[in-house]
């Protein structure tokens, strides 16, 4: 991403609001990276893959279905902080083509700050870690719940 | 039986693609071990590939490695070659008229459709030393057909023969088969020819030139060839991938590193990581497959925040700004040289108007194959795809030019 879209985002997504974050509202990301089976109970997870990207913290991308053809795709980065996890947020936000994709305040927000278009694609920061969930099946499915799932496992004291 | 054959090398000299195979892997996981062909371990002609790139083993001899075994203490040498039992000389000028050389035609277009492009062994001369084990022997190959024959995945039978005499009479001692991989040239970035070792993954791999291969079948050239990709993967929607329009457009394949290995697993009807492609992932898979076959395309962006013109995302049948989007925060291609306004793009993502005016009906599908990226109110890739008034804003972005390594 060049500076000036890093610009244009900054500016679309009201960054100064939100790129600041208390440290220490950390999380239970370790438990988290490992994907336990049991991290979204109505779900089968199909598949976890590590991910190590050059100049992005480690993420691991996993695959859940349910049925015949719900899937879902999560996506979980940890982070040094949680103001680079605010920064990571900022750039994934630009690596959606849609210009729709919005902040979500009020009871419809996840973890510290989150962001989505529609009910089928949540991105959202808890502490140091950021998650991404979305559909990956044909039969779409509202990907909040599962989304508070994750949030509440993260923010589970004994997970800490 | 006097001679059994032990072994056969293809790419018997990892430093070279001229007389000889490249370097290949068949995925993240499997490296390819040479000799390629193992008497008790080759069964199936997919147990046994090799890949071969026209423009290096232009005018070259061909040659392959064989070890053979004299099972008969009393033979101290033999002849040794391998036909290729597929082949049929053309008709001669005084022979059987058109019927014939019609059969004769259609049996050598199937030959360079899905036949053996490596011709035959010639013949040579083996002694066999005590024990009866012989080394590697060099056999050269003859009537070699790669560059008649363009990309492909095919498969070569040799019936191997033996004669005490230079001219026969010959005997068959073995069948082999073999998957033969062709190539325009030596497969580009992200993929390499060394380190030649197990543990480097970005070798070609053949699960990728299975596909690549098919989807620029009889391509003689780079710019075909990419076109056929281009092609190939666009085809692939909605049955097997389609737009990203329920998670806004973004990558599922390709953060970071490409995840080739899941795209497979998708490509053979598993799961994946799922139905859903951006235009990061088309772009990736586009410049990933292109350049297995010795294409030489990048990722790269353009952008931002661009009105849309009327298009067919992949998957889709409605002409609309894709997903009914008002416009792109960027956009993504499989992008030649380096990837400014002057280089031609080839686009999997989505279908362009192709006629006089983009943004209008009727609509013309036309796929962006080789299409130049051009200026505003050129009428080539840029005026097609973003709206009148955004055109000068949809500007290439070449800093974020790229080719994400495969996992």
């Amino acid at each position: 991403m060049n500076a000036e879209h890093l610009e244009q985002l900054k500016k679309r997504h009201r960054y100064d609001e939100w790129s600041g974050g208390t440290e220490g509202q950390g999380s239970g990301a370790s438990q988290v990276l490992r994907v336990p089976e049991d991290l979204l109970p109505q779900w089968r997870l199909h598949h976890a893959d590590v991910l190590r990207q050059e100049g992005l913290p480690p993420m691991t991308q996993s695959i859940w279905t349910r049925g015949k053809d719900e899937a879902l795709s999560v996506e979980i980065w940890e982070c040094a902080s949680t103001a680079a996890a605010r920064e990571l947020l900022l750039t994934l936000l630009g690596e959606f083509e849609s210009p729709l994709v919005e902040r979500i305040t009020g009871p419809g927000s996840v973890g510290d700050v989150s962001f989505g278009q529609g009910e089928h694609m949540l991105l959202f920061a808890r502490g140091n870690v950021v998650v991404q969930v979305r559909n990956a099946g044909r039969e779409l499915v509202p990907v909040a719940d599962p989304a508070r799932e994750i949030d509440a496992r993260l923010t589970r004291p004994t997970e800490r | 039986m006097s001679v059994r054959l032990e072994a056969i090398k293809f790419n018997h000299d990892p430093t070279s693609a001229a007389s000889d195979a490249l370097n290949i892997r068949r995925n993240a996981t499997q490296f390819v071990t040479v000799p390629e062909w193992q008497r008790g371990v080759s069964v199936n002609p997919e147990d046994s590939p090799a890949a071969y790139s026209m423009q290096d083993t232009q005018g070259q001899t061909i040659t392959i490695k064989a070890q053979l075994r004299a099972t008969d203490p009393e033979v101290k040498s033999l002849w040794i070659r391998a036909v290729d039992p597929t082949y049929e000389p053309a008709p001669g000028p005084g022979g059987c008229g058109c019927l014939a050389f019609l059969k004769w035609l259609i049996k050598l277009l199937a030959r360079l459709l899905t036949g053996n492009v490596l011709g035959a062994v010639k013949r040579r001369k083996i002694t066999f030393p005590a024990g009866g084990l012989t080394g590697f022997e060099t056999f050269e190959l003859k009537k070699v057909e790669l560059h008649k024959a363009g990309v492909g995945v095919r498969t070569t039978v040799w019936r191997w023969q033996y004669s005490h005499k230079k001219y026969g009479p010959w005997t068959d001692f073995e069948t082999t088969q073999h998957r033969i991989y062709t190539v325009v040239e030596i497969p580009k970035a992200p993929w390499t020819q060394t380190p030649y070792q197990a543990s480097n993954t970005q070798l070609p791999w053949t699960e990728v030139l299975d596909y690549a291969c098919k989807w620029a079948l009889l391509a003689k050239d780079v710019d075909t060839a990419a076109g056929g990709v281009t092609r190939g993967v666009y085809d692939l929607g909605p049955g097997t991938i389609t737009y990203d329009c329920p998670g806004s457009g973004s990558t599922h394949y390709s953060a970071g590193s490409f995840n080739c290995t899941r795209f497979i697993e998708r490509l053979k009807g598993g799961m994946g990581n799922g139905v859903y492609v951006n235009c990061t992932d088309c772009a990736t898979i586009v410049s990933t497959f292109a350049n297995a076959l010795g294409a030489d395309l990048w990722q790269s962006r353009m952008g931002s925040f661009f009105g849309l013109n009327p298009m067919l995302g992949i998957g889709s049948a409605v002409w609309q700004p894709c997903c009914g989007w008002s416009s792109f925060s960027y956009h993504e291609v499989a992008w030649k040289g380096a990837c400014t306004a002057a280089e031609e793009v080839f686009d999997a993502c989505l279908q362009v108007d192709g006629d006089a005016d983009p943004t209008a009906p009727p609509h013309t599908p036309l796929l962006p194959v080789n299409m130049q990226f051009g200026a505003a109110g050129a009428g080539l890739y840029r005026d097609r795809l973003a709206t009148p008034p955004t055109r000068p804003i949809c500007q290439p972005n070449p800093g974020t030019r790229q080719r994400r390594s495969v996992i």
